[in-house]
């Protein structure tokens, strides 16, 4: 539409031009890194990685991965966004939290096809920019957290009876951090500049701050055990959804870490409206992904690990805003994602991002 | 200062070409700049906007006056409970619009949305930008912004290597 007007000698200052890379998804801006010597010095610097990572992820819809079906054949793992198509990224298999757009994933390679024995491998996946990383290997319940005075990600590994970690882009290897720790009964999660996961037995949270000093976060104010958590708003988020008589519970913000206070986000009570009007009518229970538009929406998928094999449940994602009521279904216009064989897949909210996954040492290898 | 109407503070914005403004003082405060220069007291009589022609500032004006929260209350609590999703959308579709303009205006709204700090229309802009580039090839990209290729044959292919993920 404008093109056929333009006068060649127009163009921004450089200061705006980042200005406007910084919103650009990690793949494009990747991409321009090989516009010029300039460019890909600006692109690269860790100055720039934080700004991208703040501008680029403010906008608009939620970005979700999907990964393949537990057990199945199919390695595909998608990305999707509202309104945006589907994309396939690469293969793998499942698990944590996102820390500023990285996850670790946990797969399983066939060691032998003969006696079908598997061997665990772990990685580090940017799932923006699709790059994947291998992680040394021997350690389960893994976890990944962000060290703000090296700038550097960090991974919790456990083989018990000890807890290693190892730091990311660094060629060196699991490490023991000087502590003993009750072992994690889910995902691990980063917010508010901690690692967090839920221990067994003494229900309590245990926490490992990045920098490797170790404790226990009390409990929000109401009996809670067994709990999931999840990051939401950018702080830690503790819920149970596990009573089978009551279709409500609280969702608790952790305020600061240093208080250990709670702060309730909100309640989800499928029972009366607004949440009881919709579809969710058959869910036992809902799981917040994540929250958008400033935090002013919440983003509720039905727990999978309520729904009986096939059925519709399985296929509904919705935005809430607890503020007015307003529920809106997104996935209410069908395409590929309400297919039977999307419907179980876990589904996480990921952000766009720059940071690599890759030893910075080791880039002759690729 | 001018008064229009009771409980509407009026502000004059003047630009460089010698052009007078009077907007509504919420209007003019969707620009982070003007705002701290009101609170800081110095917007008493006329604020002159430097580096941004009468053309570009109308615009601007323009696009703050269809974004300045309409309840006369402002910050998160107004969006919180109005802001409806029809509005939104409206409000889509209209940016939509505003931002059908050539890349030279585009360029100038970007560098008045950046100096007044008008965080909307910067994302605007921006996006809008993005969305034309995004598609194109890195020798479109390079004319896009006047870029100049400084890179030996190898040597790009040496940093295509490296970045090998955005490619697929």
């Amino acid at each position: 539409m404008e093109d056929a007007t333009e006068q060649p000698s127009v163009s921004l200052p450089d200061d705006l031009t980042e200005e406007i890379f910084a919103r650009m998804p990690a793949k494009s801006v990747q991409r321009c890194r090989c516009l010029s010597r300039a460019w890909a010095a600006t692109l690269s610097s860790q100055g720039f990685v934080d700004r991208h990572l703040r501008l680029a992820n403010r906008r608009g819809s939620p970005r979700l991965y999907i990964l393949p079906e537990y057990g199945s054949r199919d390695t595909t793992v998608h990305a999707w966004s509202p309104g945006r198509p589907l994309a396939r990224l690469r293969r793998v298999v499942a698990v944590t939290g996102q820390c500023r757009g990285l996850v670790v994933l946990e797969a399983d390679r066939p060691m032998s096809s003969i006696d079908f024995t598997y061997e665990v491998n772990n990685y580090v996946w940017n799932p923006s920019t699709g790059q994947i990383t291998a992680l040394p290997k021997g350690k389960q319940n893994l976890g990944i957290g962000y060290d703000t005075r090296i700038r550097k990600h960090k991974c919790r590994g456990e083989l018990p009876p000890a807890c290693e970690v190892y730091v990311l882009n660094s060629m060196g290897q699991w490490r023991p951090p000087g502590f003993a720790t009750n072992f994690c009964t889910d995902q691990s999660i980063f917010a508010q500049g901690h690692m967090y996961w839920v221990a067994e037995p003494d229900n309590k949270f245990n926490f490992e701050r990045i920098i490797m000093s170790f404790s226990i976060l009390p409990p929000p104010p109401v009996k809670m055990y067994p709990c999931q958590i999840r990051e939401l708003d950018g702080r830690l988020c503790v819920f149970n959804n596990t009573d089978e008589l009551k279709r409500s519970y609280d969702i608790w913000l952790l305020r600061d870490h240093q208080g250990g206070l709670w702060d309730l986000r909100c309640s989800i009570d499928l029972d009366t409206p607004p949440l009881a009007d919709t579809q969710l009518k058959h869910s036992r229970s809902v799981i917040p992904l994540g929250s958008v538009d400033d935090a002013r929406r919440l983003l509720l998928r039905p727990d999978l690990g309520w729904i009986k094999s096939e059925s519709l449940d399985s296929h509904q994602l919705f935005m809430y805003r607890p503020a007015t009521g307003d529920v809106e279904d997104l996935l209410a216009g069908g395409g590929i994602l309400t297919h039977h064989t999307m419907a179980r897949r876990v589904m996480a909210p990921y952000d766009e991002s720059l940071e690599s996954t890759r030893n910075h040492d080791s880039k002759s290898q690729s | 200062m001018a008064t229009r109407e009771a409980g509407k503070k009026m502000i004059m914005l003047k630009s460089p070409d010698g052009m007078e403004f009077e907007v509504e003082e919420a209007v003019a405060m969707e620009s982070q700049t003007i705002r701290k220069m009101i609170e800081d007291d110095c917007a008493d009589t006329a604020i002159l906007i430097p580096n941004i022609n009468s053309k570009i500032l109308s615009r601007v004006i323009e696009y703050c006056n269809k974004h300045v929260p309409t309840t006369g209350a402002t910050g998160a609590a107004a969006s919180d409970t109005v802001a409806p999703a029809a509005l939104a959308e409206d409000l889509k579709i209209w940016d939509a619009e505003f931002i059908k303009v050539n890349r030279a205006t585009r360029f100038d709204l970007i560098q008045a949305a950046s100096y007044l700090n008008i965080k909307g229309l910067l994302d605007l802009t921006s996006q809008t930008t993005i969305d034309t580039i995004s598609d194109n090839s890195l020798e479109e990209i390079r004319s896009f912004l006047s870029t100049k290729n400084d890179y030996l044959p190898e040597e790009e292919q040496t940093i295509r290597r490296e970045n090998q993920w955005a490619f697929q």
